[in-house]
């Protein structure tokens, strides 16, 4: 004990110290006259209590005592006796009511939680009631118009499909002659 | 000045507190009749009525027998029936108050009640009274002060004279929490000597 500690202090006096503790105690008690002052002052009070417990006086009325807790065990058992089952089940019933409390509050969170999720998410209904737009021009069913119309639901990209079917042959070839040209500029 | 210096009594035969733990009635007589003597003697100290204490001694007891399931054998038996005594003598102590009701009932208090310290001292005090008596109305003086919890580690270490991990497995606490219990109480109890020393 290097520093003044009177937990440790009142520990030792009452006999809760390992020998070490102890040692480290009494080293440090001898260097130390505020501590000496208050292991005297500790001491006292134990030693107050200790001659009081061992010195309490006689008392009749062992002998009646007794017969009268024999009366009590005789006129009480198997009447109130606490049986075994319903002592567990009580200590079962308090060991599960933790847990349980704690599965119903998951549940409701992770039931809050998917709502959060759904309600974020554009519904089918949502994308379907879109006013629906009459493509001004013929597009390409290229990846990127593909990834455009997957935006949208598979019925429009089929309609896209179609209008690029019955697009004239003539726009075709614009088209095609249109990446020709890109090609030969780069 | 551990519990070793003081008499201690002979530990229960475990074959006996089985049986008192499966409902022998017999043999949980058996188990109190080696500690009822003890016992009736703190009752009695702790009362200051002779049929007061008969009566708490007894519901001690009966109360260890409705209970005696509970007792696993890791601290001694005395040492356990004591932790239910002072239980029962916080009960006692609220039947006996004159006004069941009052305002320190309100705040938490409730065994500060009977705990003003001036009127204890001048009920308790006979003049001409022996030094042995001065130490028994200390003492008392000294428990009632202390909180519950305070009070019951500070009365099974002196009365039921028993270690520290003896002490917290009757509480169903840990040896730490004990010592820091103790500890607290020692520095109250030291506070309440001077207080006492001051009012004398």
């Amino acid at each position: 004990m290097k520093r003044c500690d009177k937990k440790q202090l009142t520990l030792w006096i009452a006999g809760g110290l390992s020998p070490d503790e102890e040692a480290a105690c009494r080293a440090h008690l001898s260097g130390c006259a505020r501590c000496r002052e208050d292991h005297a002052a500790l001491t006292k009070v134990f030693d107050a209590f200790e001659t009081h417990a061992s010195a309490l006086p006689q008392v009749d009325g062992v002998g009646a005592l007794h017969d009268a807790l024999q009366q009590r065990l005789e006129g009480d058992s198997g009447t109130e006796y606490p049986s075994r089952y319903s002592y567990n089940f009580r200590s079962w019933l308090i060991r599960l009511a933790l847990p349980a409390a704690a599965v119903i509050l998951l549940l409701f969170w992770l039931d809050n939680e998917r709502k959060k999720l759904v309600s974020s998410q554009p519904s089918i209904v949502q994308t379907q009631s879109l006013p629906a737009k009459a493509p001004s021009r013929p597009v390409d069913p290229t990846f990127s118009n593909y990834s455009n119309a997957s935006r949208h639901s598979l019925e429009d990209f089929d309609r896209l499909l179609d209008g690029q079917l019955r697009a004239p042959a003539s726009q075709t070839a614009r088209s095609v002659d249109t990446s020709v040209s890109l090609q030969t500029m780069l | 000045m551990g519990p070793d210096t003081m008499t201690m009594l002979p530990a229960a035969d475990p074959l006996v507190v089985e049986a008192a733990r499966l409902g022998d009635a017999d043999a949980f007589a058996q188990l109190c009749a080696t500690i009822e003597d003890r016992l009736l003697r703190q009752a009695n100290f702790l009362c200051k009525d002779p049929d007061a204490a008969q009566d708490l001694a007894q519901e001690t007891l009966f109360a260890a027998w409705k209970s005696i399931r509970k007792y696993n054998g890791e601290c001694r038996f005395f040492t356990w029936v004591c932790g239910i005594m002072i239980r029962q003598y916080r009960n006692y102590l609220r039947k006996s108050r004159r006004f069941p009701l009052s305002f320190s009932w309100f705040t938490g208090e409730a065994d500060s009640h009977d705990l003003n310290l001036e009127n204890l001292i001048c009920e308790s005090e006979i003049p001409g009274a022996g030094g042995n008596r001065d130490l028994d109305t200390y003492i008392r003086l000294c428990l009632l002060d202390l909180s519950p919890k305070h009070r019951e580690v500070v009365y099974l270490r002196f009365y039921a004279n028993d270690s520290m991990d003896g002490i917290a497995r009757a509480l169903g606490c840990s040896t730490g929490t004990v010592k820091s219990r103790l500890f607290h109480a020692m520095a109250h109890l030291r506070k309440m000597k001077a207080r006492l020393n001051e009012l004398r």
